[in-house]
């Protein structure tokens, strides 16, 4: 009757105490895996951006240059309508944008406002912006989405590894469209591939080697180049958005401000 | 009091300016950026807000007092700008410069704004 009584006993301390066991061995390696992990802790920004914070000068983003287009595409953009120069000029036209930027085009923002975090685990890496876009990064060995699973997205779905202490991040699904709200800039299909290659040049660089397939609308593919810069002079990140305090409506086409609400 | 005049351009001014800017809310081309107006009154408030703070002047008219909306960047680049909701009070005297806007409100872009302290602060390029 005590053997009876005593086995579950037994029984739930032996589970409980493999479980313990296990939950250890599982912290241990993940601590690990943690340790093995590059440090891109802090705030960053683009190079185009320190520089106009810095200087006032702006910096064209890698983003803005003109892709390989193949035949067909390099015609269809031909027939986009040259921008006009008081259009190049921000000083000449009236433009207003109120909307996050998606990718690619939140890794090459070229002014302060879009400031942003990596943060790196075993399992993803977020890249998190100051206009609250979240990119997942998904390096815990999956796959991208098959079939009906995988539609587009203005993030994509992106997956990534390391190698070494380079984050190598493979994203599809995008939506088609340009890569930036810049008119004339790159146009994609939703069949773009993009590859990138993340790492660590100096304690305060950080080097995004991007390279694009796009068989639609590629003659070949469109490799960039995105520097980073640590930024020494925030402590914490400061949201920006367009909806808080607008006061730059649209009038007859024109921005102008409007009195204090 | 406003004095007018031509100056170059404030090269930070320009900052969140770019062609069509990809988050930084609208262009300048609102803005007469080659003329500078300098301007006295009293603080209102500063609007701590995004996308743009705002520096609330009034200034005495011809028959009335008018206010004056001078817009400044995000709080976010502001703040790296070394000012902060506290850089002015509400009744501080005050002499702003700003590029004035083409439309709207009185109003324009702050280039710099000195307090009663006679402390400049000067919002046209990083320190």
């Amino acid at each position: 009757m005590n053997r009876l009584t005593l086995n579950p006993l037994l029984f739930v301390v032996g589970v409980l105490s493999a479980h313990l066991t296990l939950s250890a061995e599982t912290a241990s390696s993940r601590v690990q895996a943690f340790a093995a992990l590059p440090v891109w802790t802090g705030l960053w920004e683009t190079e185009a951006a320190a520089q106009l914070l810095r200087t006032g000068k702006f910096g064209s983003t890698a983003l803005q240059q003109t892709p390989p287009y193949n035949t067909e595409w390099e015609k269809k953009a031909a027939r986009v309508p040259a921008l006009p120069t008081t259009q190049k000029d921000p000083l000449a036209a009236d433009s207003k944008v109120c909307a996050p930027g998606g990718f690619p085009t939140a890794m090459a923002q070229p002014v302060p406002d879009a400031v942003f975090e990596f943060l790196v685990t075993p399992e993803q890496t977020l890249f998190v912006t100051s206009d609250r876009t979240i990119r997942h990064i998904y390096t815990d060995g999956r796959r991208h989405p098959a079939g009906p699973d995988l539609w587009p997205t203005i993030e994509g779905h992106s997956i990534g590894h390391w190698e070494g202490q380079t984050l190598v991040v493979d994203t599809v699904a995008r939506t088609a469209g340009p890569v930036t709200n810049v008119p004339g800039s790159a146009n994609l299909s939703r069949d773009a591939h993009f590859r990138e290659r993340i790492r660590l040049l100096s304690p305060d660089t950080l080097l995004n080697e991007m390279t694009i397939e796009d068989p639609e609308r590629l003659a070949r593919p469109w490799s960039i180049v995105i520097r980073y810069h640590r930024i020494r002079d925030m402590t914490r990140m400061i949201a920006v958005d367009c909806f808080e305090n607008d006061r730059n409506p649209v009038i007859d086409g024109k921005i102008v401000i409007a009195p204090p609400r | 009091m406003i004095r007018k005049g031509t100056a170059k351009l404030a090269p930070v001014v320009a900052m969140v300016a770019a062609s069509a800017p990809i988050l930084g809310h609208h262009s300048f081309a609102m803005f007469e950026m080659g003329r500078v107006i300098a301007l006295q009154g009293t603080v209102k408030e500063i609007q701590w807000t995004n996308p743009h703070c705002f520096l609330q002047v009034l200034v005495s008219g011809p028959v009335r007092m008018v206010e004056w909306s001078i817009e400044m960047h995000s709080p976010s680049v502001s703040r790296r700008m070394h000012w902060n909701q506290e850089t002015l009070r509400p009744g501080d005297q005050v002499t702003v410069e700003f590029h004035p806007a083409r439309a709207g409100a009185p109003g324009g872009f702050l280039i710099s704004a000195t307090g009663p302290d006679g402390k400049k602060h000067s919002y046209g390029s990083a320190p």
